[in-house]
């Protein structure tokens, strides 16, 4: 399991960037580790380059006791495998 | 998500082939910048105008256009920001940094002209940089044959004023560009309809200055041997600094310096101690351009310094704020900008005295001297850059690539050898 975790990472997605900077600044707040990413396209068959919170698989349940307690909004919360490799050599 | 379709259906775009670029766009991002561990917390402000690169930006112009404002797109660090700000104008940056675009720039253009300069055509005429649909004017310069060129054919499509840079340093050149910079103020002023005045463009001098000390205070950091902040991130601060507002920008830039200080001060190093530390000269690496950086520093290395356009040539020397008149001030500029040491420029040893300096100074291990396929410039000074620094016996490596993903593994051979050689 620990195995497959560290090629897990969670995404959250939002309707539009304010959504996303204020659950990003409660989290910060509650010290929960989260980096603002692009969402992937896995995740979004809409053509907008929107935000996503990038979550660690070890962090994930304090975030969603956190959304819940906070009623932060969010569209979805999605599992993605490797989709960080610091050397796949794909820019763009 | 985020949706700004109707944005750029409103601004011509070919939306359904820009679709393509936001598609690539997450995994580059994902793998350059968040596979690194430690990153400098200010870095968020960064990472949210990346994620929404071409949303947020561009809805704050459109919004500054319905108010009257004009927005002049730029293509070199030689243009004076602070005329175009002294009439209420907004710069923004519109070099083209990603292979997506050349297909549309080899449409018109030759093959062997840079990748930066067909990917700005292509960006333009393949209407899929929102940027470059935005602005109102774009304002060339004359520091090289093929953005000349280009000029031409975006001069067809979009109002073009070009700048005639010099091309030597006598005292002559510094009056004549002086006059450049004069002619370019009423040509400004008619397209914004806005009276420059000499306190309009003390303020919009006291700006760009303030935009300068704050990058620099980033880069002052990058000369700690505790290095507190990676490349690929100095890197992405200073291609984005290219785009905002210049007040924010320094905000921005003083609030991730005032981190970098403490976490200096804390021993807080996003490297192992030992790291070998390199710094890059050559070519501007326009944003998306982030190939370089990344290869170095999933080799072993750490980026500590881009002796380029984005980078110190963008920021290093402030406009003296003194002028009273618009004459004086005007001059000012002039002697500021005729500073930045370019390859257009002959004889160019101003750029090997820089880095000399700059090795230094942000006590670097080696040098990588990267110029983009077909810059005939930067690649003939690599001669003079290479046996300057081996004089001072700095190793040096010598590179060309382009926007193109192919040369990746040859690229992380050389690298790779050049860093094994530095730590031995």
């Amino acid at each position: 399991m620990e195995e497959k975790n560290k090629h897990i990472r969670y995404y959250i997605l939002f309707d539009n960037h304010t959504q996303g900077m204020m659950l990003h600044e409660l989290l910060d707040k509650q010290g929960l580790p989260n980096r603002i990413a692009p969402a992937p396209r896995d995740t979004d068959g809409k053509a907008a380059c929107g935000m996503a919170l990038l979550i660690h698989p070890d962090d994930i349940d304090a975030v969603r006791t956190c959304i819940e307690e906070n009623h932060a909004e969010y569209v979805n919360i999605v599992p993605l495998e490797n989709q960080l490799q610091k050397k796949r050599d794909r820019y763009c | 998500m985020a949706d700004y379709v109707k944005m750029w259906e409103n601004l011509g775009m070919d939306v359904k082939n820009h679709d393509n670029l936001c598609q690539v766009l997450p995994t580059a991002v994902g793998d350059v910048f968040m596979t690194q561990e430690n990153r400098p917390k200010a870095m968020d402000f960064w990472d949210m105008v990346i994620a929404e690169v071409h949303g947020i930006r561009p809805a704050e112009l459109i919004e500054e256009q319905k108010k009257g404002r004009k927005v002049f797109g730029t293509f070199c660090v030689y243009v004076p920001d602070e005329v175009i700000i002294a009439a209420n104008g907004i710069v923004t940056g519109l070099c083209g940094g990603s292979q997506f675009w050349v297909p549309d720039g080899e449409k018109v253009l030759p093959k062997n002209v840079c990748p930066l300069v067909k990917a700005s055509v292509g960006a333009r005429l393949g209407r899929t940089c929102p940027f470059f649909r935005i602005a109102d004017m774009y304002v060339g310069e004359t520091t090289c044959d093929g953005k000349k060129k280009a000029y031409e054919i975006l001069g067809k499509d979009v109002p073009m004023h070009i700048m005639d840079v010099p091309q030597m340093k006598r005292e002559k050149d510094i009056i004549k560009w002086k006059e450049e910079i004069t002619d370019f103020a009423k040509i400004v002023e008619e397209f914004t309809g806005n009276e420059i005045t000499p306190e309009k463009l003390a303020e919009a001098i006291r700006i760009c200055n303030e935009k300068r000390k704050a990058l620099q205070r980033v880069y002052d950091c990058r000369k700690s041997k505790c290095l507190p902040i990676s490349g690929r991130d100095a890197l992405l601060m200073t291609q984005i600094s290219f785009f905002d507002d210049p007040v924010r920008c320094a905000q921005m830039c003083n609030r991730l310096a005032d981190e970098l200080e403490q976490r200096i001060k804390d021993g807080v190093s996003v490297v192992p101690e030992g790291t070998k530390r390199i710094l890059i000269t050559g070519t501007p690496l326009a944003v998306p351009n982030w190939k370089l950086h990344n290869i170095i520093e999933t080799s072993g290395a750490a980026v500590v310094c881009e002796e380029m356009c984005t980078g110190t040539r963008y920021f290093e020397n402030l406009v003296d704020e003194s002028g009273e008149t618009l004459d004086e001030q005007f001059m000012n500029l002039s002697k500021r900008y005729m500073k930045t040491n370019c390859a257009c420029f002959t004889p160019n040893t101003g750029r090997i005295d820089d880095i000399l300096r700059m090795v230094d100074e942000y006590q670097v291990d080696g040098v990588i001297d990267c110029s983009l396929m077909f810059c005939c410039l930067y690649d003939t000074e690599k001669l003079a850059v290479s046996e300057a620094l081996k004089a001072k016996n700095i190793p040096v490596l010598s590179l060309e690539t382009d926007y193109t993903d192919k040369d990746a593994e040859q690229l992380r051979t050389r690298i790779g050898a050049f860093v094994e050689m530095l730590n031995q």
